[in-house]
């Protein structure tokens, strides 16, 4: 293809076909000694990538791209969509710990036992470790959740068994890469858009200013007299009285001063252009700063710490442990903080732990469980992750006071009555909801222990988190739309 | 992200609900538009054949030249207005004739004749008697023409004397529909009877749906009996393995150290202490805590028997059959059992009230054949049909028990798989080879 | 009756306002069995015409029995919209049971002949029409097969005598030529029927001044005020609300809102409200939360003052 150069030259095509023996880029540069403009440049490479692949080398993209490199403006603008990762490998592990597995027993294979040996003395000798790390996060109780910013823990939460939601993403925390490939489209873009408008500028400045300049030596010759009122420069030249340089000078037949420059500039048109550039382009290499975070819920949290031991999650500095943790979370899982004490009794029908238990039950089943807020519910039940399918199962929690306590005074029969008496209206909503969204509709009730067996003994005493846990009792029940049309036969 | 299209709205199908409502709202108005076609035509209806929709091309409709004059509302509402208007006549030659039973609020029928019968009434004294929503159904769809009874002291000479009231019955004034309604659900309290208003509603419609209803039980009862637990089914094809299993066990106390949770770490975590496990399911099982309800002992009920308890079986339904084989005094096990509830009087169930209703409807748990775990667990174990009916609409709704720590997600084996029948609450895994194979 | 439709009449184009005249204002609601229904077609359709209440058909249709989409008499209003009608003095609660007890289970003698007598003639003149459609149904099929009377017997029943060539009908053999009506004749015999509405034999019982006011939820005051507004409402709980609200007749229009009435002091749960805006948002609908204001410092309203009522909507929105 004929490529064409601004200032009307046309470029040099490269004389030799052979490509095995130059290293490419100097081809490259051979190529393009004197244009810059981006298109020009994008075009060459393209044919060369061209006769690279039909001369059976490696794609040169990347070799091409490195070496354009130099100005920002080359970069590619529009990346090739980036593929869909992997989901199976990215979430083998279903929970950010590891595990050993022996090699697998074949009974007919005696090799098998002998790997098998090998790796038992190895365990036992070098001991692997089932927390590899220990992630950190912080308490945040303006946002009511616990933030964790290291980027690798970030992931790996993520990655092993979808916890928590990053802070600027749907779920997956992937703010940093969207943001990456949006300024690389945009920056590639602008840029390109930026060039090509000081480009069509310049032209047309140069244009004018030819055409004045041309205008003024016409005038200046009609007045010498060589020229007529109504014949043209171009004319001169034809006749050969005058004639142009390569770069546009006009010179007299009979002298050696110039009349002046027709193509409006005194120098390089092509030099000048990229200077131009070169002062005005905006700096689009900025390293961007990752802003999101992944932000935990309350439960989630505590279950990674009471039940795997894998986080640990700082208060000003200071490592929570579990019972107090217990404690402060419950203090804010109401929309506003209630303003009761940190050492006061803990509430058995708080929030809080009604969610983490039946968290905690469905968790410990093999379900991922997350957040229902989008679905008007308290939690969604994934069989692997949202990454894989849609959610199945909606969750809602209802406390339940069957528990003879609960009855013993007036007070607190009119406390349970109230806390529990959901209407018709309220369940139809709720179903509506999740069938429009093809999703089964659970009614977790929790039955609420007294709330003396959660307070302990004495201020002194630590609260027995398993001990408290275990005197609840969740019972499932799946609720589905009937309809009488469709079950007649 | 596979839920993220839930976001957008246009990408997912419509919902079932949704859809049956868009179905209904034009079905409605397009049996409204041949309804007001034929209402001009034929004022009675007790004559089937004058029903049949009309040929295209028959002039009788076209004259009416006048309707087109009125708006689509008007006509809508014209029609409406006619069709309501229809009147209930019975052919003299297959006329079914009743008596208003005061005392039990029931009606009696003397000649038994139609086919109805199959699927209503009972027989006792050499009559048939009619509960208060069947004869109000059969009354309201036109097929029964129910008297009232005479007062004592106000017959007449030709009717004094003998207790022939077969005879008489035409003598008798006859009920309205406006009279059937007034006796039979308005004097319903008065007898002490428990029919509602909003379990008639029910009745009526699932009759007009095609099933078969029947009350359950004896409502003098406050509620229904215990149902007990299904005995497990033996799976005659899996035999237990025995010298793999002892292999099995060896190698499984050979491969994995033991883990237990200790009491310290229960009471202050973690849990899962830093140690060596050889599979994620290892881990899982120590993650073992939150209590559920046992469901491997026979049910029990948790309240006392108590009348104003709204949660108990009304009706059993059973889908359309073949109406020669249904037999009425030995009826097979219903398909579906029936709970009315009146939506403004009371709230959803608490689960005392749930347990008490469930345990009194039978065990069904799904067949050892199933394999998958959604289909498993959206059968669950026990379940009853719950109509709540706000203002004469009913919604149905079915409850199901289903115990989730049958199903232990995390021992399904192969990872994206269906595990094939491991799993599956009763039985052990096999523990052999059980990498990550993929 | 006065709700029949008689088979020989020609067809109404506006029932309503023929039939108007004939409803008693204020007009009777049946209370029975604590609910509030309608026998009257008469007063269902202007009820529906004049004050925008739909109420509920509830009743099979017959001949249409085996169907639920459309049904038929008796229509359930809802307590707030039988409250709604006695609170304006268009309508009064009868205890019907209690009038059917009295007037239909304790009829005298006298009362109960002069029914059935009312009752045969109606019956008879429904078998007389119906008998002379059959003979128009047949002569015509006959008439498309060219066939004449002579040949054919008409397969209904009440067939008059095969008079050669000529169209012959129950009504021109009767007075003229009695004797060439066939033996094959039969005795016509009235049309048994069970009437919609007990009024007549019984009277409706007078308006009372100091009628019960039907009991209503708390919702009553935004059903209240959106009736005023002309609206049309429907139950809403299959859609998660108290009231589907039509902007007119359910008839002509979807409905635009799904609507719930709360307490305006009554706390709810921002979670039960994404859900009913979700819920609304997927078939284009808007849900609406509405209540009676109630200022600290007046807690009662005034006699008949009824206090003002607001109402929001929420709709989901997308970013």
């Amino acid at each position: 293809m004929g490529v064409q150069c601004n200032a009307g030259r046309p470029v040099q095509r490269s004389a030799h076909g052979g490509t095995q023996h130059q290293p490419l880029s100097s081809k490259v540069t051979a190529l393009l000694p004197t244009t810059t403009t981006v298109s020009d440049r994008r075009q060459v490479a393209m044919a060369m990538v061209v006769e690279a692949q039909s001369a059976g080398a490696q794609t040169t993209e990347d070799v091409l791209k490195s070496d354009l490199k130099g100005s920002n403006t080359d970069r590619a603008p529009k990346k090739p969509r980036a593929k869909r990762p992997n989901f199976n490998e990215l979430h083998a592990k279903p929970l950010p710990l590891d595990v050993y597995p022996l090699p697998a027993f074949i009974p007919h294979n005696p090799i098998s036992i002998v790997r098998i040996a090998i790796s038992l003395i190895s365990h036992s000798i070098w001991r692997p470790k089932s927390h590899a790390i220990i992630h950190k996060a912080y308490f945040s109780p303006e946002t009511q959740s616990v933030h964790v910013t290291d980027p690798e823990s970030i992931r790996a939460l993520w990655e092993h068994g979808f916890w928590g939601a990053g802070s600027l993403s749907r779920s997956d925390p992937r703010w940093l890469d969207q943001e990456k490939r949006r300024r690389g489209i945009d920056a590639a873009a602008t840029s390109e858009e930026w060039t090509k408008g000081r480009r069509d500028e310049r032209r047309q400045m140069k244009l004018e200013r030819a055409k004045a300049q041309r205008e003024a030596i016409e005038q200046q010759l009609r007045e010498e007299g060589k020229l007529g009122a109504e014949s043209k420069l171009e004319d001169l030249v034809g006749e050969e009285s005058v004639t142009e340089s390569p770069r546009g000078t006009l010179y007299p037949a009979d002298a050696a001063n110039p009349l002046g420059n027709v193509t409006g500039t005194e120098g390089s048109v092509v030099k000048e252009i990229s200077k131009a550039i070169a002062e005005e382009s905006p700096d689009f290499d900025i390293e961007i700063k990752n802003q999101e975070h992944l932000q935990l819920t309350f439960e989630e949290t505590f279950f990674l710490i009471y039940v795997l031991g894998v986080l640990e999650v700082y208060q000003d500095d200071i490592t929570l442990q579990p019972t107090d943790l217990l404690r402060l979370f419950c203090e804010h899982s109401e929309f506003t903080p209630t303003k009761r004490p940190i050492q006061g009794p803990i509430a058995s029908d708080d929030p809080f732990l009604l969610n983490y238990v039946v968290f905690h039950h469905f968790r410990s089943l093999g379900w991922v469980v997350r957040p229902g807020i989008k679905f008007a519910c308290d939690w969604l039940l994934y069989l692997r992750g949202p990454a894989f399918h849609h959610a199945e199962f909606a969750v809602m929690v209802i406390p339940s006071y069957s528990h003879a306590y609960w009855s013993e005074t007036p007070e607190l029969v009119e406390y349970s009555k109230g806390k529990a008496n959901k209407d018709w209206w309220w369940f139809h909503r709720l179903n509506r909801v999740q069938s429009q969204a093809h999703k089964t509709l659970m009614l977790v009730y929790v039955e609420v222990p007294p709330s003396r067996h959660m307070n302990t003994g004495g201020k002194d005493e630590m609260l027995d988190i398993g001990a408290a846990l275990k005197k609840y009792r969740v019972r499932e029940f799946i609720w589905k739309r009937w309809s009488p049309n469709r079950n007649r036969d | 992200m596979a839920d993220e299209d839930e976001d957008v709205p246009n990408l997912q199908a419509p919902a079932v609900e949704d859809v049956e409502d868009n179905e209904e709202n034009q079905e409605y108005l397009r049996t409204l538009s041949k309804l007001a076609q034929l209402s001009i035509y034929s004022g009675t209806v007790h004559n089937t054949s004058s029903l049949s929709l009309p040929k295209r091309g028959e002039k009788d409709f076209e004259s009416h030249s006048t309707q087109l004059q009125l708006s689509t509302l008007e006509t809508s509402r014209a029609a409406m207005h006619s069709v309501l208007s229809w009147q209930r006549t019975h052919n003299p030659k297959a006329h079914l004739l009743a008596m208003y039973h005061e005392a039990s609020n029931m009606a009696c029928v003397e000649k038994v004749k139609s086919s109805h019968f199959i699927t209503i009434g009972r027989s006792w004294g050499g009559k048939e008697w009619l509960l208060p929503e069947e004869a109000l159904f059969m009354i309201e769809r036109g097929t029964l023409d129910c008297r009232w009874p005479i007062l004592t002291g106000e017959e007449g000479p030709e009717e004094a004397g003998e207790a022939g009231e077969a005879n008489k019955l035409k003598d008798c004034a006859p009920m309205s529909l406006q009279g059937a309604y007034a006796a039979f659900l308005g004097f319903e309290g008065g007898v002490g009877g428990k029919l509602t208003m909003e379990m008639w509603n029910v009745y009526a419609g699932l009759k007009r749906s095609g099933y078969v209803v029947f009350r359950h039980g004896d409502w003098d009862e406050d509620r229904a009996a215990l149902q007990p637990l299904k005995p497990p089914t033996i799976d005659p094809n899996k035999k237990p393995a025995l010298l793999s299993g002892f292999f099995a066990e060896i190698w499984r106390r050979i491969s994995q150290p033991t883990h237990t949770v200790r009491a310290e770490n229960l009471a202050f975590g973690p849990l899962i202490k830093p140690g060596l496990y050889r599979s994620y399911a290892d881990i899982y099982r120590l993650l073992h805590l939150i209590p559920t309800h046992d469901r491997t002992t026979p049910p029990q009920f948790s309240l006392p028997s108590n009348p104003a308890n709204p949660y108990r079986i009304h009706f059993d339904v059973w889908k359309t059959h073949g109406s020669q084989r249904f037999r009425k005094a030995n009826r097979p096990p219903p398909d579906f059992h029936v709970c009315v509830v009146d939506a403004r009087e009371t709230s959803i169930p608490n689960a005392a009230q749930l347990n008490d209703l469930l345990a009194t409807v039978p065990d069904d748990p799904p067949p050892t054949t199933s394999t998958n775990i959604f289909q498993k667990l959206k059968h669950g174990t026990r379940n009853v049909v719950l109509a709540i009916v706000d203002n004469g609409i009913p919604s149905y709704i079915s409850l199901l028990d289903s115990p989730f720590e049958g199903e232990k997600v995390y021992d399904r084996g192969v990872r994206g798989g269906r595990g094939k029948g491991r799993g599956g609450g009763r039985g052990r895994g096999r523990g052999r080879g059980r990498g990550r194979g993929r | 009756m006065a709700d029949s439709t008689p088979a020989t009449s020609t067809p109404t184009m506006e029932p309503d306002v023929a039939s108007e005249a004939t409803i008693p204002k204020p007009f009777p609601i049946s209370h029975i069995a604590g609910r509030y229904l309608l026998f009257d077609v008469n007063v269902i359709s202007y009820a529906r015409r004049t004050h925008n209440i739909t109420g509920v058909l509830i009743g099979t249709i017959p001949n249409l029995s085996q169907q639920n989409v459309f049904l038929g008499i008796p229509l359930e209003l809802q307590p707030e919209e039988a409250r709604v009608l006695v609170e304006q003095g268009h309508a009064f609660i009868v205890d019907d049971a209690e009038v059917h007890r009295k007037g239909m289970m304790a009829m005298s003698r006298e009362q109960r002949l002069k029914l059935l007598r009312e009752m045969d003639r109606e019956g008879m003149e429904l078998a007389k029409a119906e008998s002379r459609k059959a003979e128009e149904r047949s002569t015509k099929a006959l008439k498309e097969k060219g066939l004449t009377r002579k040949e054919k017997k008409s397969d209904e029943s009440n067939s008059s005598a095969a008079v050669e060539g000529s169209e012959t009908s129950l009504f021109d053999s009767k007075g003229e030529t009695p004797t060439a009506v066939s033996v094959s004749e039969k005795k016509l015999e009235p049309v048994p029927i069970t009437p919609t509405t007990s009024y007549p034999p019984l009277t409706t019982p007078s308006a009372n001044a100091a009628s019960q006011l039907p009991d209503v939820p708390k919702s009553y005051p935004l059903f209240r005020y959106l009736h005023s507004k002309g609206y049309f409402t429907m139950p809403g709980l299959r859609f998660g609300c108290h009231y589907s609200v039509y902007p007119g007749d359910t008839l002509r229009f979807h409905s635009h809102y799904l609507a719930t009435g709360l307490d305006f002091d009554e706390e709810f749960e921002l979670q039960d409200v994404i859900g009913g805006g979700r819920l609304a948002n997927r078939v284009k609908k808007a849900y609406l939360i509405g209540g009676e204001v109630t200022s600290e410092n007046d807690k009662e309203a005034e006699g008949d003052e009824i206090a003002p009522v607001r109402t929001f909507s929420i709709e989901w929105a997308a970013m």
